[in-house]
């Protein structure tokens, strides 16, 4: 037991310094192909894909809310809820280049197809965060206000929706996150407007200080926006009464 | 008993509404799937089947390489941050663990491409499967550490109290209540590197064209253009990402 003990003690911390170690290489890596001329048009690339991506998790929201108000709180536990639920969950993993390729199929082209197609993506990341944040929403003052007398519907606008306003931001700025990552997908579909398609051109071409650039740029970004997320979840809620 | 009142007018208003609207959400995506299948059935006579199973055979071993390097690694390191590591960084480490895991996978792909100059396939190859390792093990390590939160903190406490260390605790209280916790990590893991289509097109695509790889199929015929077969294929690997993600979940209830 002991000698296993041990065993495990340098697994764990030889895992940790291993993880470790590859960040700080690869960040070094990227640091040395670092250069200043790219920033400008990455930063431009950038901005119309935050501003794309924003504009899909807009339009996902009210979607994903109705998902998860029917298989939340208005759902019940009825057979086909328990298998919507299971399948929504996992939804989430299938790879979004399938989306991609079934939208192809589809028809979908242009900016337009590309909005369409973050909506598909983003929807059933966010509908299983939301049922999750309501689902999270304090129980004791949920219980209290049924004991009162309220319905269904009071106890979601007075108790569960002010309850998850921000964690629903934050969920949304991690949506953003999660969108303006994507490659893959949006090469299929139309590949003009966002940095990732153009990091993988770079990449592609051998113009590793453009690609290198880029994607410290996109990286920040990315946890900039964790940040924001993290921020608003350590936030006080809601207090009764206010 | 606790008083019951009538929903009002207005709340079976919104209720209906909420069902319709749902409904119809549900019907349409149903309907685009059938729309798209039958597109696809069009497609199965003239699919080259054989690439296409190939591609998705390569696929899978190589997702199964990058599991392997990355699940010790992954749960390695989620075990120090939850019980080992200095409890001052611990909120941070956590922190840095969860946005790990929304880290683009073409970060991953072009920092392996910034290690090596010099290229082969087989170079590629390695490069690739620690590429979907770095992938994986974010996701690994985050759901370990959600399964590792389900260890009763009482007996985690109690070990401590009867002297045992941070190392035998872990090992003697948490990982033998938390193992279908972890196999869930590890498959869904394998799930998120067997759906990512970025590393393996940046590292393998463009110096082996023809690489028995799903991602490498679906874009065999250039950035924007879709061969037939790649529809067949888009949807063996649905099929296939979608059953292990179902496995995953059902495998370790």
């Amino acid at each position: 037991m002991n000698r296993l003990s041990v065993l495990v003690g340098i697994w764990a911390w030889g895992a940790a310094l291993l993880t470790i170690s590859v960040l700080v290489v690869v960040a070094v890596q990227l640091f040395s192909h670092l250069s200043l001329d790219p920033i400008g048009p990455a930063i431009q690339l950038l901005s119309s894909s935050v501003l794309l991506a924003g504009a899909a998790v807009l339009l996902a929201l009210p979607g994903a809310l109705s998902i998860a108000l029917t298989l939340g709180e208005g759902g019940g536990d009825s057979s086909v809820v328990v298998a919507s639920k299971r399948l929504l969950s996992a939804v989430r993993d299938v790879p979004p280049l399938v989306y991609a390729v079934l939208g192809y199929a589809v028809g979908l082209r242009g900016p337009l197809g590309i909005l369409i197609l973050l909506v598909l993506i983003v929807t059933p990341f966010l509908a299983h965060g939301i049922r999750n944040t309501f689902g999270r929403a304090r129980r004791r003052e949920r219980l209290a206000a049924v004991a009162l007398g309220a319905s269904p519907m009071q106890v979601l606008v007075r108790v569960v929706a002010p309850a998850s306003g921000r964690a629903i931001l934050g969920l949304s700025l991690r949506a953003v996150a999660k969108l303006i990552g994507l490659t893959a997908p949006l090469l299929l579909i139309d590949s003009s407007s966002f940095l990732t398609v153009e990091l993988y051109r770079a990449a592609e071409q051998g113009n590793l200080g453009s690609a290198a650039t880029g994607v410290l740029v996109l990286v920040l970004t990315v946890f900039a926006l964790h940040g924001g997320a993290a921020a608003l979840a350590r936030t006080p809620n809601w207090r009764p009464g206010s | 008993m606790r008083p019951r009142l009538q929903a009002t007018l207005g709340e079976r208003a919104f209720w209906g509404a909420l069902a319709v609207v749902s409904s119809i959400a549900a019907g349409l995506a149903a309907a685009a799937v059938v729309v798209v299948a039958l597109g696809a059935l069009g497609e199965v006579a003239v699919a080259p089947w054989g690439s296409v199973v190939v591609a998705a055979l390569g696929t899978l071993l190589l997702s199964l390489t990058a599991l392997i390097i990355a699940t010790p690694v992954a749960i390695g390191t989620a075990l120090w941050v939850r019980w080992i590591a200095p409890q001052a960084v611990r909120p941070a480490l956590l922190w840095g663990m969860a946005t790990l895991g929304d880290i683009p996978s073409v970060f991953w792909a072009i920092a392996a491409l910034t290690l090596i100059s010099g290229w082969t396939p087989q170079v590629g190859l390695v490069l690739a499967c620690l590429g979907l390792a770095a992938v994986a093990s974010p996701t690994i390590a985050r759901r370990a550490l959600r399964s590792f939160d389900d260890v009763s903190e009482q007996r985690m406490l109690a070990a401590r109290a009867m002297g045992a260390s941070s190392s035998q605790a872990a090992l003697g209280v948490a990982l033998p209540s938390v193992w279908r916790g972890l196999v869930r990590s590890a498959l869904l893991g394998f799930a998120r590197a067997f759906g990512d289509a970025v590393v393996v097109l940046i590292l393998l695509a463009t110096l082996w064209p023809d690489a028995p790889f799903l991602p490498a199929v679906l874009f065999a015929g250039g950035a924007d253009q879709v061969l037939p077969g790649a529809l067949v294929a888009s949807f063996l690997w649905a099929a296939l990402a979608l059953g292990l993600s179902l496995w995953a979940r059902g495998v370790t209830r």
